[in-house]
């Protein structure tokens, strides 16, 4: 996996306004340090401007530095547009773009946010209350609205890039910066971007050149409900270490098992919901956001407090 | 669930009877059968006089590439333009022209549903469908100004068309897209004559087609020109079927708008719900009456009532009128049957049984020495049960 090499000293050089950087957590293609500037806290990230990653274990150089550089540009305009409360929000330091040694570097800032990601959240607790699965569905179901508003996708809906604030809100993080500005030198090759476990069917057909809508961010949160429900991915079990072909198979074909076979009592229709959610075929799943949070809040409704 | 009146030629009173009777619970009316200011006469009429009616408007503009055309009144139209080619349909400023001029004329009247203008297309694949879905985006944006009359977008597809599972899914991941209440559909047959039978891959896939609009993707879908056959469709999910008076308003084909010399007027029908089926008034239902098994192809209508009577008295006024109301009743008889069941299980189920006793009073019939001829026989049964249930496996219902 290629990502900067920097250390915490190194960016206190190359953006010379941080405060109290912290040791840097690597995730994707990207490094990030939390700090501090004007006693505010944010993440920063750094990742390469000519490199991008396919898969967590296969790296594909593609020299992109000025394109990915605007593409960036242009995806950070839109997080800036973003009203949702459940989209991640940038920071004070603005896009940049910097050459450290060998390392052409693009960054960025996002807000820090307090609270634990959920793959750590789910880990914890096995599964989540049913009111949580809810809370969870419709408000990631809100960004991928709001993300929908400006014609694009998230691509990487994944428990890994979702964060559950110290006050339970829940918070999409990673607006597919990373993935979306390689994504067209990427399937140009043929090849797909995003995490294989999480992906919808037509994500793993870019061979088909199938355009791609809000719906395979659907498919994509399907997966991640399913996981808080039950506590198990619903196409595969992660700790049999399926290979990535057997990952796309299932996805394609697999059909998930019925969630209440491993959680007994899930109301009918939050069930009726995550298993529409995980239709192989985009129409199969619901035609808009809307759709979504209105059953889930209907769920909501039925079983009532926490 | 509804029906609709399929209007056309020769309506005379039968719209305000059906409507009066509660036979139907609206209308779509043709343009092409009427003049401008006919149209609108009546609209207005049956808007005033009906206010519960549902009233649509099907502009027709896909009569507009058939060349030459029969093309009736159209022509008086102020958004039809004849004989149009495909060069005519490239420029996006034509078709934002077209689709909302189309969309203008609607919007004066007072109908429930403003209804797009579409091309006619035989694959989800053929450039004719990416014409056909450039009308539907410009309606749909258009639309958007007028939020308070709903657009169904409309399609005209050739049956055939359905054969391809992989090609019809790809277009509906692209309609279910679309922001407007819904569809207006039209199944193109290639088959010239009358008939209840379909291939049963094509009455599957119109199924999930109808189901994945309607049911799945709360879209409101109404099939035009449809027969029995919109039973299983408007199990399947749809909001209305429409069927009219004369067999053509019942399936459409292609040569509906081409010009023809010629032909005759059909002999009467009777609509059998035991039978599911429309046979022959003379000899086939008259062959039944003399077996004495008369009650048991009659469809329990207010009109069989005097059918089952006075067979002979009742026959002689068997007139169009009569056999229009009557086949609306048996319609709206099924849809309130399904409308009890709820979901699209229960629904397809009471279609199934009746398709299982209509093969068993076949059965007996054909062993009793009454024959039918290719149209009024049994064919469709076993088709319509296949389609159905490959359906039900392929959505798991």
């Amino acid at each position: 996996m290629q990502v900067p090499e920097l250390s915490k000293e190194d960016v206190a050089l190359i953006i010379p306004q941080t405060q109290e950087v912290e040791e840097p957590i690597k995730g994707g293609q990207k490094i990030v340090f939390p700090c501090k500037v004007n006693n505010h806290r944010i993440a920063l990230k750094f990742l390469l401007a000519a490199v991008g990653t396919i898969y967590e274990d296969i790296t594909f150089e593609v020299d992109v530095s000025q394109e990915v550089l605007a593409r960036t540009r242009r995806e950070v305009d839109i997080i800036a547009s973003c009203r949702s409360p459940h989209v991640i929000k940038l920071g004070s330091i603005p896009i940049g773009y910097a050459r450290y040694g060998p390392q052409e570097l693009i960054y960025f800032s996002e807000e820090y946010v307090e609270g634990q990601n959920l793959k750590e959240y789910i880990r914890e607790r096995k599964v989540l209350s049913l009111h949580e699965v809810c809370r969870l569905g419709i408000e990631v179901t809100m960004a991928i609205a709001e993300l929908w508003r400006f014609a694009k996708i998230h691509r990487d809906i994944k428990p890994g890039n979702i964060m559950r604030r110290s006050n339970g809100q829940f918070v999409l993080l990673d607006m597919g910066l990373a993935f979306d500005v390689m994504v067209e030198s990427l399937t140009m090759t043929g090849l797909i971007t995003g995490t294989a476990m999480y992906m919808s069917p037509e994500q793993t057909e870019s061979h088909k050149k199938r355009q791609m809508d809000f719906r395979s961010d659907l498919f994509s949160l399907g997966i991640v409900l399913y996981e808080a429900l039950t506590g198990r991915h619903p196409f595969f079990d992660p700790r049999r270490r399926p290979s990535h072909m057997d990952i796309l198979e299932a996805i394609l074909v697999a059909d998930p098992e019925d969630p209440e076979i491993h959680r007994p009592g899930i109301p009918p229709r939050l069930k009726e919901t995550v298993m529409r959610l995980l239709g192989k075929e985009p129409h199969l799943r619901f035609r808009d956001c809307h759709q979504v949070i209105r059953a889930l809040e209907g769920v909501r409704e039925q079983i009532g407090g926490r | 669930m509804n029906l609709f009146a399929q209007h056309g030629y020769g309506k005379t009173d039968k719209i305000e009877a059906g409507l009066a009777g509660d036979a139907i619970e609206g209308v779509i009316l043709s343009p092409k059968d009427e003049k401008p200011e006919d149209l609108e006469k009546l609209v207005t009429e049956l808007d005033r006089d009906f206010p519960k009616a549902q009233l649509l408007i099907d502009p027709q503009f896909y009569v507009s590439t058939t060349v030459p055309a029969k093309d009736g009144n159209l022509p008086l139209y102020p958004y039809y333009r004849g004989s149009l080619s495909r060069k005519d349909l490239l420029p996006a400023r034509h078709l934002t022209k077209f689709a909302r001029q189309t969309l203008d004329y609607q919007r004066r009247l007072p109908v429930d549903f403003l209804l797009s203008a579409t091309v006619p297309f035989d694959d989800f694949t053929d450039p004719w469908c990416q014409t056909a879905l450039s009308l539907a985006q410009e309606s749909a944006e258009y639309a958007h100004k007028f939020p308070r009359q709903p657009l169904l977008l409309s399609l005209v597809i050739d049956e055939t068309a359905f054969r391809h599972a992989s090609s019809m899914k790809e277009f509906l991941d692209m309609v279910t897209l679309f922001d407007v209440a819904g569809f207006y559909v039209i199944v193109k047959r290639r088959d010239a004559y009358y008939s209840q039978q379909i291939e049963t891959n094509i009455l599957e896939n119109m199924l999930y087609f109808t189901h994945v609009l309607g049911d799945l993707n709360d879209y409101k879908v109404v099939f035009g020109y449809t027969d029995l056959i919109g039973l299983p469709i408007q199990a399947a999910g749809a909001y209305a079927t429409a069927c009219g008076w004369y067999q053509s308003q019942r399936f459409f084909h292609s040569d509906k708008f081409k010009p023809i010399h010629g032909g005759r007027k059909p002999r009467p029908r009777y609509t059998s719900l035991p039978l599911m089926n429309s046979v022959l008034f003379v000899p086939e239902l008259s062959a039944i009456q003399t077996k004495g098994k008369l009650e048991r192809a009659l469809s329990d209508t207010e009109i069989d009532h005097h059918l089952a009577e006075d067979f002979s008295e009742a026959s002689t006024h068997w007139s169009l009128g009569v056999a229009t109301l009557h086949h609306w009743s048996c319609i709206r008889r099924v849809l309130a049957k399904m409308k009890r069941g709820g979901n699209t299980s229960d629904r397809l189920d009471v279609i199934q049984t009746m398709i299982s006793r209509a093969g068993a009073l076949y059965d007996q019939l054909l062993e009793s020495g009454i024959t039918f001829e290719y149209r009024s026989g049994n064919s469709h049964l076993a088709q319509w049960n296949i389609g159905i249930e490959n359906f039900r496996t392929t959505m798991r219902i």
